[in-house]
């Protein structure tokens, strides 16, 4: 086995885990507004302050 | 009258010069090199006429060399030049006449830096001929079949004979014009001769440049800058390991998404009919790997209303693990004879818990514009997030299309040139 069929299948191996080791452990997924709670830490207008609420 | 078996050389009855003889005894016309005058091989070469002024064409091979073709030695003994014109376009290439004493006569072909083998077909392919007419009157593209491969039209030509020099089995000449059908399979020619005299058809292969050349002792004069219509296929090795690794892989992502899409989860907490406005009433759950997301969903059943929910999760030590407030709302109509929604009944809150035990999480109607919406409260431990292994997937068997462009592209370069038209 060369070495450009080593490195081929070492990338095709490193982002089928890497990706499944993500997607299973959720990385990066989590809620930003569970990070600092709104309710609590807004400056004021808190959830509402975007307008969107018709 | 035949030639005696025995002959070997002539002297060019017109001019004097010194001629090989090397075609066997169904040689009828030897072209001399010198003096252009074409000899009656059959009646001890009287002169039958002369050509003068003809360009001698590009090729690495000569009269009289040797070499191997198939496993077939033979001996080339003739040599025309073609022209093609058409539209402003002029294609010129060198057909070598090639005698074997065990296999008879055949054609070596050198254009643009490729090298063609032709021989002349014993079996019939089906159709058995395919005129020009039947051509252009045809709504499909013609088709054949031969020894179980099928054979797909390519172009109509007719060349034009430049040049004639050595021994030939019929009598050339110079301004001869003869079309020619052609079809093409995936590794084949044939090609429907219309001839002056007969029709014919002639089966053509590619051959190695470099290989068919070393056997004839001589050297490429040229090499080839574009895709010939005969030309295989020569994708590495390397390239198609690297297709099949991406492929698999590429499937295995594919798996992988779909597993954490539908399998992985687990759901926890299942309440309906959840009274919002009940602020006092914990829901609890239990986190047994803090390591992996837990994701708490609000699920409604709102139509073209709106609400806002306050999410309170509490942890095992009783401790607030976040507040936060989400809005849900969910519009569909119809305008011009198209229904359309916006917005969404349901909303997700993903977390990681700190530690394993049980948490406990309270829902709170904090502003609706309709009293009492229908919620329900889901929880689910383990959550996952699809989206990398869709990226990866997507990633993986794109790369496998890349990979396997290059067959594709030479399959589009072979046949481009093709005359054939569906519309």
């Amino acid at each position: 086995m060369n070495l450009f069929r080593i490195v081929i299948l070492a990338w095709a191996a490193f982002a089928v885990g890497g990706s499944s080791y993500l997607s299973y452990y959720g990385v990066l997924r989590e809620s930003r507004d569970t990070f600092q709670s709104v309710r609590v830490g807004s400056p004021g207008g808190g959830y509402n302050s975007g307008g969107r609420i018709k | 009258m035949t030639r005696a078996a025995e002959l070997t050389a002539i002297n060019c009855t017109n001019c004097g010069a010194g001629l090989d003889v090397l075609g066997g005894g169904r040689v009828i016309t030897h072209v001399c090199g010198y003096c252009g005058s074409v000899l009656d091989a059959q009646h001890d070469y009287k002169v039958l006429k002369q050509f003068s002024d003809m360009p001698r064409p590009e090729s690495p091979f000569r009269i009289g060399m040797k070499g191997e073709i198939q496993g077939v030695e033979y001996t080339i003994i003739g040599t025309l030049g073609k022209r093609e014109d058409y539209r402003g376009q002029t294609w010129l290439w060198t057909d070598h006449q090639l005698f074997s004493p065990t296999h008879g006569y055949a054609w070596l072909t050198v254009e643009d830096g490729h090298i063609i083998f032709t021989r002349k077909m014993r079996l019939l392919p089906r159709p058995s001929w395919i005129s020009l007419q039947k051509v252009e009157r045809s709504d499909y593209r013609p088709s054949a079949f031969f020894e179980g491969d099928n054979y797909s039209y390519y172009a109509t030509s007719t060349g034009k004979t430049t040049f004639v020099e050595g021994e030939f089995n019929w009598l050339p000449e110079v301004g001869d014009q003869v079309t020619a059908v052609a079809l093409m399979s995936d590794d084949a020619m044939l090609r429907y001769v219309d001839g002056k005299t007969e029709h014919e058809i002639e089966r053509s292969v590619y051959l190695p440049l470099y290989e068919t050349c070393a056997t004839f002792g001589t050297k490429p004069n040229r090499h080839p800058k574009d895709v010939h219509p005969l030309q295989p296929f020569q994708g590495n090795s390397n390239s198609a390991f690297a297709r099949k690794v991406f492929f698999w892989a590429g499937l295995a992502a594919l798996a992988m998404w779909i597993a954490t899409w539908f399998f992985i989860e687990q759901t926890v907490v299942v309440e309906h009919a959840i009274d919002p406005g009940a602020t006092d009433v914990g829901y609890r759950f239990q986190v047994d790997d803090p390591s992996r997301l837990t994701r708490v969903q609000v699920r409604t059943q709102l139509s073209n209303n709106w609400a806002v929910y306050g999410v309170d999760v509490a942890g095992p030590d009783g401790q607030s693990v976040f507040q936060t407030a989400r809005e849900i709302s969910y519009y569909s109509g119809s305008s011009g004879g198209e229904s359309w929604t916006e917005g969404s009944r349901n909303t997700s809150i993903r977390f990681r818990p700190a530690q394993a035990g049980e948490y406990t999480v309270k829902l709170e109607l904090l502003e609706s514009s309709v009293p009492n919406p229908q919620t329900s409260l889901y929880v689910y431990s383990g959550a996952t997030a699809p989206i990398w292994s869709f990226f990866a997937a997507a990633l993986l068997l794109i790369s496998t299309l890349f990979v396997s462009s290059g067959k594709a592209k030479h399959y589009y370069r072979r046949w481009r040139n093709s005359d054939w038209s569906d519309e």
